[in-house]
């Protein structure tokens, strides 16, 4: 195995780690009950909460993932993180604010208090075994790209990064998620931009990158519909709508996270924040080394039979230094990390809420809940451990894992949807639906022709009957066969000719027999995973989409036919020619020399099963709804009466016309006194009565609220500037005696 | 016209319904009510967010074509 790094780079690893460990482990004194073990006691800015998301929705395989199809598509790799702002609204004044005032725990949770409690036990179920199989799979795709950039054994880096996590995790609970995340965000946005910094000058600067970028490669969108494992509709449709919906409303830690904040309308800011500027820089620092190396690829400083696969791992080690490289490396598990520990205290949450809470001990002290908690955090760790075997030694319990995650997701979605803009919609209807809609996806998975009337619809084909993939640019030539069959079966992958030259061909009928006089070019290819694919495509005139063509190999400079097997040391004067004929045109006289060649299918269009899915799990809640009975008292769980849920939340008629802030100093009362006691004046500054909730926090703002409490206001005084509160407060909201203090009205 | 518009128009025209029908729902509902300032002020800031994403997946297809 190929081993980098230098000790230098060893070293900053080993600083990194313990830094961490130290971090997340100093945390553990702010959780002192399960709603700051849980939810970090609902009290951070929203500055803080943004910030931490950044190291959670970057996993450590998102790096090498993205630097792939960087490499591969170009900039339209930032799509799934650009994609998000469409289904927006109905998270920002939907989902959000009913799970906030409706003090709503756990997804599953959602379904008892909207729906019944055996569709309860089903979404539990349905999203501890995908929680739980992701942390296995994180810890194997973390190992995985340890070993390949390290050459470190996986079964060494794993454990020791899953007992990092587990004890901070375990002992800091979401607080120690929050300020570890941050700190690891901050290391990966660094990362990224000595990549990029060190990318782009490497190649020459920021002109000389766009000018080695073709037109495809530096367009925001993929191909409109080709090629099928990375095209515009199905990511738009399965990424854009149901994995931007099903991201927001049904991924625990995500709205764990967001039940953090200080307030609903932090959470909008987070929101807000995160999607128009974070995560356009994260789709930026996660892709940036696939744009690089395609530009690299283009200047010729590294070789074009590079694999697509490694291609973080090459350029990462060509164009830093050692120190630097360790660096890239911290922030690959950094961002492991940061996605390990959310889906731990995620999965606590609901071994808690859904299950140890709902089935095994109904009431105990909040102390009892919380050790629990911390045991399932444990447990959570071993299980994920536990799974890393078993799927290295099997991918097809890998494929199960993604099949099960494509089949649970949309029934609980469009449950949720639904459960919150249709008041109608029946217990029965959300329990049946999720069966069927789940059964009938499974189905797909093993017989997916089932899905081809929605390809269809876009213009997709099964594969079965598209022997070769056309695609038209501008307003009607059809482009080349565009990677939809194995190019190694031309050129003889096993004569090793996968190396650093590249092909072009054309039309026979187009070719004066002359290749340096000949235009235009078509297209090139370059080897990805040892096989040669396309990679830049120009209009060819007179094909037809789902017509079969045979391909004919000739060596330009002699003209001699050459079937499927290439020289490596050709020249760049005797770059072959592939011609494509009609193969029921075909000559005579070349026929014998004419090597015909079968095609691949064209690939499996991933994203539309989700859609499928969300179409019949929707369609059966519809139908079964308008035969069952829907429920009552569900006012605050639905989109319309979240007022209910204000009113519910504070415990009185909510007052949501807002004030300023006001800064004040702390008097700390003898008696166990629940409410604070402010000024009048004080009071309407923040246009707050006795009765309403406020947020009291340490005034220094760089805390991000660590050092805050809730807490209802009560009589007023005449004391302006001063905050009268008891000691009890001062201690949960982790207040240090003679510190200024700021208070906002809530609600 | 390239192929790069078709895909931002779809991304947009399509993307926009689905954004449209998601505010025009809340509002209808309340949910967002137009009648606090807070409420108003992340209104807008929805609408010039998906405005602003246009703007900027437009100027990107233009260079990436013409430039």
């Amino acid at each position: 195995m190929n081993v980098m790094g230098t000790p230098i780079d060893y070293a900053i690893l080993v600083v990194y780690f313990a830094g961490i460990l130290g971090f997340g482990a100093y945390f553990a004194r702010f959780t002192k009950s399960t709603q700051d073990f849980f939810f970090g006691g609902q009290r951070f800015s929203w500055w803080l909460i943004a910030a931490s998301l950044v190291a959670t929705g970057i996993g450590s395989y998102s790096f090498l993932k993205y630097a792939q199809t960087g490499f591969t598509a170009g900039l339209s790799s930032t799509m799934t993180y650009l994609n998000d702002w469409f289904m927006i609204p109905l998270f920002m004044f939907g989902w959000l604010p009913i799970i906030y005032f409706s003090r709503i725990k756990s997804v599953p949770e959602y379904f008892q208090r909207r729906f019944d409690r055996r569709t309860r036990l089903v979404a539990t179920i349905f999203t501890l075994v995908y929680l739980v199989g992701y942390i296995g799979l994180n810890f194997y795709l973390m190992g995985l790209a340890l070993r390949s950039m390290l050459g470190i054994n996986m079964w060494i880096t794993i454990p020791v990064v899953a007992v990092i996590s587990a004890i901070y995790v375990t002992t800091g609970g979401q607080t120690a998620v929050i300020f570890t995340d941050l700190i690891q965000g901050l290391f990966l946005y660094i990362a990224g931009a000595i990549l990029l910094i060190y990318g782009l000058s490497h190649i020459g600067g920021f002109s000389e990158w766009w000018a080695n970028l073709d037109v495809a490669h530096r367009l925001p969108f993929p191909g409109f519909n080709r090629p099928a494992e990375f095209e515009f509709t199905g990511l738009f449709w399965g990424e854009g709508i149901v994995g931007t919906l099903a991201f927001t409303f049904i991924n625990q830690g995500f709205i764990m996270r967001y039940l953090a904040v200080k307030s609903v309308n932090e959470g909008r800011k987070t929101l807000t924040f995160n999607t128009l500027l974070l995560m356009p820089i994260s789709a930026v620092v996660v892709g940036c080394i696939g744009w690089v190396a395609a530009s690299m690829i283009t200047s010729g400083s590294i070789n074009t039979g590079v694999n697509a696969k490694d291609i973080f791992m090459i350029v990462s080690n060509v164009v830093t230094k050692p120190g630097i490289f360790g660096f890239v490396i911290a922030a690959l598990t950094a961002a492991l990390m940061s996605t390990i520990d959310t889906l731990i205290n995620a999965v606590a949450a609901i071994g808690i809420f859904d299950i140890y809470k709902n089935y095994i001990k109904k009431e105990a002290p909040d102390k009892h809940y919380l050790k629990a908690g911390r045991y399932v955090s444990v447990l959570a760790t071993l299980v994920g451990l536990a799974l890393v075997p078993i799927f290295a030694q099997s991918r097809s319990i890998l494929q199960a894992h993604y099949a099960f995650v494509a089949m649970v997701t949309p029934p609980m979605l469009v449950a949720i949807m639904l459960g919150i803009i249709w008041k109608r919609f029946t217990p029965k209807a959300a329990f049946w639906g999720m069966i069927i809609g789940g059964a009938l996806i499974l189905l797909s998975v093993i017989f997916p022709q089932i899905i081809i009337p929605i390809a269809r619809t876009h213009g997709l084909t099964d594969g079965s009957e598209a022997n070769i993939v056309f695609e038209a640019v501008d307003s009607g030539p059809i482009m080349g066969p565009r990677a939809a069959y194995n190019w190694g079966e031309i050129f003889g992958a096993d004569e090793g000719i996968a190396s650093d030259y590249l092909v072009e061909y054309q039309l026979k009928d187009d070719f004066d027999g002359d290749y340096n006089n000949s235009s235009p070019v078509y297209t090139r290819f370059d080897t990805i995973n040892e096989i040669p694919v396309q990679r830049f495509c120009a209009p060819l005139e007179g094909l037809k989409p789902r017509d079969s063509y045979a391909f004919q190999v000739i060596n330009t400079s002699t003209g001699e036919k050459i079937n499927a097997v290439l020289d490596k040391g050709l020249g760049e004067d005797e770059l072959p020619v592939i011609e494509l004929v009609d193969a029921n045109t075909l000559p005579a006289d070349v026929e014998g020399d004419v090597k015909k060649f079968g095609f691949k299918t064209a690939g499996d269009y991933k994203y539309f099963r989700s859609v499928f899915g969300l179409i019949v799990t929707m369609i059966a809640c519809i139908v079964i709804t308008f035969f069952t009975k829907p429920k009552k008292d569900i006012d605050g769980l639905t989109v319309g009466t979240i007022f209910a849920a204000k009113t519910k939340f504070k415990g009185g008629t909510p007052h949501e016309e807002m004030g300023a802030k006001v800064h004040c100093k702390l008097d700390i009362l003898a008696s166990d006194d629940e409410l604070v006691h402010l000024s009048k004046a004080d009071m309407e500054k923040m246009k707050a009565v006795p009765g309403d909730l406020l947020y009291v926090a340490d005034a220094r703002g760089w805390l991000g609220g660590l050092r805050s409490i809730h807490i209802k206001a009560g009589e007023m005084h005449d004391d302006e500037g001063m905050i009268r509160i008891s000691k009890k407060a001062i201690e949960d909201g982790n207040f240090l005696d003679g510190r200024p203090v700021k208070v906002e009205k809530i609600i | 016209m390239h192929n790069g518009w078709l895909t931002y128009l779809y991304q947009f025209i399509v993307g926009g319904l689905f954004f449209a029908a998601g505010t025009i729902y809340v509002v209808v509902t309340k949910s967002a009510n137009l009648k606090l300032a807070e409420d108003r002020k992340w209104v807008i800031a929805l609408v010039a967010g998906f405005f602003g994403f246009a703007i900027v997946f437009g100027v990107w297809t233009y260079l990436a074509i013409h430039s």
